[in-house]
């Protein structure tokens, strides 16, 4: 442990204890009480260590992080809540159909469709994969099980149990710490003595290596995923009677799983386990012992997010890393955006918006509205994201700091330099978040973010000094832009914003050919040079959130005054992800793909109010979950797809033109490393493969070509 | 005068010991060759003299200054420059935008103009693909990139890993003039490299790494007929 680390874990516990006694609640320790918050404890902690066990093994073996396994979890818990309670199947045979079958099956289905493409990729495009994921199974438990009746699973045996002196355990704490231990063993014994589980540890050291003595990765990734979403399974049923059966509570389980697994250094499974442990017993403590006031009432369900911010500080700097062979992204542009197509671009687009939005009711325009403001908070991701490769899933969280900075400076005048002030105050706190994760591996900054969120929606916009819960009425009022006051449902708002976003876009594209805009794409091509350059990569990673942030918080007080009010609700984690999504949908490097991704977002809204069907009615996230899905197949984006369609018909672009055709040739040609074994060695081929090697010259095949081996003789 | 000088670097992956105590020095105005087999320790060594993987023991001494707790950016700052055997360009960014960036890195620490990217893309041979992405350029050009960018920065020692695999013969007796005129400016640079005709022509002095440990130094010329070199090259039933 190096002496910062020591630091830091000397903070956090002096911490702890001033945190213990100034909230002490008083209550009365007793063997009974403390032994009752010990089982209670280790029965939570032993579920989140059963979820983050499946999130270690697979990120473990498949290089792949799963943002979905609070999801998969949760769907299953649904599952079998329909199985069990709503059908009244048996509970064994209900297990064995969910946790045995179903979920190995899921498992296996997404490693051959989804997961297998994703190893080796970009971090970006593994996060969104898995985070769409999410969402997809959010909207499909959601749609498929209305929320509109409650809904419980009973403990196993009900609430028996039996007493130990003064100590009382239920039968379904006793069972759900028994399987946390069984599985830990099982694990121990699968990774250490079974052939499959030795192959899986081998892949994690090499793949190529381990492929060649004889493990096969497809068969250890898919048994990785079968175990994951098993694991997913088992957590969920084993939570559900615990908390409630609620799409977004057991989703957000994985926040609980993602800081037992940092603890573990999402690789380690007996830190996992003490991580989940410790977690455990520690909401349980507070629940029981402390209590908290006003703003810091869910202090007990922050703790993860505390947990995980307090281990990314105390972890070792990471080493730099190489390039991973293969993330070499498929997509290289060409060719930048110049400002003035921009301008031209953007022009176009507020000329459109104003004679176009002439003729929309308030209702069209309201949602042009909200297009534009989602637009302007996804701008923030393109530099962060798109160029610096920094995945934040944070941008609403700094929106919504913009919104209540907007709010105490200028919410009741509607002053113009508010959205500056605002600006200027998120900046920093972007800076701050990304501050303590960017010495660490890009992974964790994105689950930095991702606590960040949580933990802003659950301890800072909670405060009563940031958003006044007693507060009735409007908080902010009409925009006052030197004297003209502009309303935040009005059509004078949506040509506002539009000339905002296209001045945004302009500077942005601007920004991307500046010094700054290319030491961010060369730090995202490769850490390791761009350090040997002399480049600061905590500095720039720093810069980089500063801006994005500025630019999310700009937004969100754009955001707070066509809301007219806001709660700490509206800036929730979940509630943002979509915004992520959609961005990296539309094309995560391109500004152009804001304005795909706003428009998309009051899409989903119209299409959900235009046809009533119950699928249809949780599109805001089933879209965007599927969408981010697809990227898989498309990791560039729509607008980057659309773009490159229609690129060649403009009379400018020869460039276009040219790529464009080479892209048809080389589509035409077999994988180069088919050559010779199922595809023959054609004069093309050769000669796209000379152009692939970088062999220069006239290099023409002798005497036709060679006919594949399986065909049998030459010529 | 020394430029370079590691002393009893050893670097343990797990139980695997890359580098075990080994010394080696470069000087201004010469070319070091660094040769030994696959799995030697050459990177790991390069790894280490740039900061991006710490060693386990032992000092790395730069102009002298103890480079130990300089991170990575202070080291390239001080004038210490590379390329990488498995290469590192700037794969999203046009071939003279990652001169740029070498270039605009540099203005932080030096006021010295010279090595424009310009200069340094036609004086490497980049001029016909200076607009091209360089994601797209064979191994070879990227080679000469990643050797240009690493010139951007204006450093006082290059760190070179394979500079000529991927390049032809003709490109190979390029690179060889275009070191040589780098060392008579001034340069120290540490070489590299598989192709032993390369390394023996151009290089000043040789160190042999074998299994982390250097286990020979001196002029090429004395170094060919070595039995130590030979053993670790051919095996020991070499000669026999």
């Amino acid at each position: 442990m190096t002496r910062s680390s020591r630091i830091v874990i000397v903070f956090a516990v002096a911490a702890t204890i001033a945190v213990v006694a100034t909230n002490w609640a008083g209550n009365e320790i007793t063997v009974a009480g403390l032994s009752g918050m010990l089982i209670a404890g280790l029965a939570l902690g032993s579920i989140y260590a059963v979820s983050a066990t499946g999130m270690v093994v697979v990120y473990s073996t498949t290089g792949v992080f799963n943002f979905a396994q609070g999801a998969i979890g949760m769907y299953w818990a649904f599952l079998y809540w329909e199985l069990r309670v709503n059908r009244n199947w048996p509970a064994p045979l209900a297990l064995l159909v969910v946790v045995g079958l179903l979920a190995p099956a899921f498992g296996v289905v997404i490693d051959r469709l989804l997961m297998r493409r994703l190893q080796n990729r970009p971090l970006a495009l593994q996060l969104m994969v898995t985070v769409g994921l999410m969402l997809a199974l959010m909207g499909i438990a959601a749609a498929q099980w209305r929320s509109d009746r409650g809904r419980g699973i009973q403990p196993f045996f009900g609430t028996g149990g039996f007493d130990i002196g003064p100590i009382v355990i239920t039968y379904h704490r006793l069972i759900t710490v028994l399987v946390a231990a069984l599985i830990a063993v099982s694990l121990r014994v699968l990774l250490h003595r079974a052939r499959i589980g030795v192959a899986m540890r081998a892949v994690v050291d090499d793949r190529s290596l381990a492929a060649l003595n004889g493990a096969r990765p497809g068969t250890v990734s898919a048994v990785a995923w079968a175990l994951g979403s098993s694991l997913a399974a088992v957590a969920g049923i084993l939570i559900a009677p615990e908390s409630r059966l609620v799409v977004e509570v057991l989703t957000l389980v994985v926040v609980d799983a993602f800081a037992a697994a940092a603890v573990g250094r999402l690789r380690s499974l007996p830190f996992t386990f003490a991580g989940a442990i410790l977690l455990g017993v520690g909401q349980q403590f507070i629940s029981r012992y402390l209590r908290f006031e006003d703003g810091f009432v869910n202090m007990a369900q922050a703790l993860p997010t505390i947990l995980l911010f307090v281990v990314v500080l105390a972890m070792p700097q990471a080493r730099i890393e190489a390039r991973r062979i293969g993330t070499r992204t498929a997509h290289h542009p060409t060719r930048l955006t110049h400002p003035f197509e921009a301008l031209v671009g953007m022009t176009a687009l507020f000329i459109v918006v104003a004679a176009w939005s002439g003729s929309w009711s308030n209702v069209g325009v309201n949602r042009g509205v909200t297009a534009m403001v989602t637009a302007i908070i996804m701008l923030s991701i393109v530099p962060l994201t798109g160029w610096a490769g920094q995945v934040s899933f944070a941008p609403l969280a700094f929106a919504g700091v913009g919104a209540v900075t907007f709010m105490h400076v200028a919410g009741d005048t509607g002053a113009w330099w508010g959205l500056l002030v605002a600006a200027a105050v998120t900046a920093p706190v972007g800076a701050l978040m990304a501050l303590p994760a960017v010495r660490l591996q890009s992974l964790y900054l994105a689950l930095a973010s991702v606590a960040f969120a949580r933990g802003f929606e659950l301890l800072f916009f909670t405060q009563p000094a940031i958003i006044d819960p007693t507060i009735s009425g409007r908080q902010f009022v009409d925009l006052d832009l030197f004297g003209w006051q502009v309303g935040g449902n009005s059509r004078s708002y949506l040509l506002v914003l539009t000339g905002l976003f296209g001045a945004l876009v302009v500077g942005l594209v601007g920004l991307r050919r500046s010094r700054f805009g290319r030491r961010w794409v060369a730090m995202a091509d490769s850490e390791a040079a761009a350090a040997t350059l002399g480049i600061s990569l905590v500095e720039t990673k720093v810069a980089v959130f500063a801006v994005s942030a500025a630019i999310a918080g700009f937004g969100g007080a754009l955001l707070g005054i066509q809301a007219g009010t806001v709660t700490p609700r509206d800036f929730g984690l979940l509630i943002g992800l979509p915004i992520v999504l959609l961005l990296v949908v539309g094309g995560v490097s391109l500004p152009a793909a804001a304005l795909f991704g706003g428009v998309n977002t009051i899409l989903f809204i119209i299409v959900k109010d235009t046809w009533d069907l119950s699928i249809l009615q949780t599109l805001e996230v089933l879209g965007p979950g599927f969408m981010a899905i697809a990227l898989v197949a498309r990791p560039s984006g729509a607008v980057a797809e659309i773009g490159r369609a229609f690129a060649p018909l403009l009379p400018w672009r020869a460039d276009a033109r040219h790529a464009f055709a080479a892209d048809r040739r080389a589509r035409r040609l077999p994988e180069i490393g088919r050559l010779g074994l199922s595809e023959p060695f054609t004069p093309d081929a050769v000669v796209e493969l000379d152009r692939r090697l970088g062999v220069i010259g006239d290099v023409t095949p002798v005497g036709g070509y060679v006919t594949p081996i399986s065909g049998g003789a030459t010529r | 005068m020394t430029l370079l000088s590691v002393a009893e670097i050893t670097v343990d992956f797990g139980g695997l010991r890359a580098l075990n105590r080994a010394s080696l020095a470069a000087d201004e105005g010469r070319i070091t060759g660094l040769i030994g087999p696959n799995g030697a320790g050459k990177t790991t060594l390069f790894d280490v003299i740039t900061g991006l993987r710490s060693a386990t023991t032992g000092t790395v001494v730069f102009d002298g200054l103890d480079l130990s707790t300089l991170g990575v950016h202070q080291r390239a700052r001080r004038g210490i420059a590379r390329t990488f055997q498995r290469l590192e360009v700037f794969a999203h960014l046009t071939v003279r935008d990652n001169m740029q960036v070498a270039s605009d890195s540099r203005r932080r620490w030096s006021d010295d103009p010279s090595a424009s990217p310009d200069e340094l893309i036609e004086r490497i041979g980049l001029t016909e693909v200076a607009d091209v992405v360089a994601g797209t350029l064979p191994t070879g050009t990227a080679r000469l990139v990643e050797l240009a960018r690493a010139l951007a920065t204006g450093p006082r020692l290059l760190l070179l890993d394979e500079p000529v695999s991927g390049l032809d013969q003709d490109e190979t007796g390029a690179m060889a003039g275009l070191l040589r005129d780098l060392v008579a400016e001034g340069l120290g640079v540490l070489l590299v490299e598989h192709d032993m005709s390369f390394v023996m022509d151009c290089s000043d002095v040789i160190h042999v790494l074998d299994f982390g440990a250097v286990i020979a130094s001196g002029e090429p010329a004395a170094l060919q007929t070595d039995p130590a070199v030979q053993t670790a090259y051919l095996g020991s039933g070499a000669g026999r």
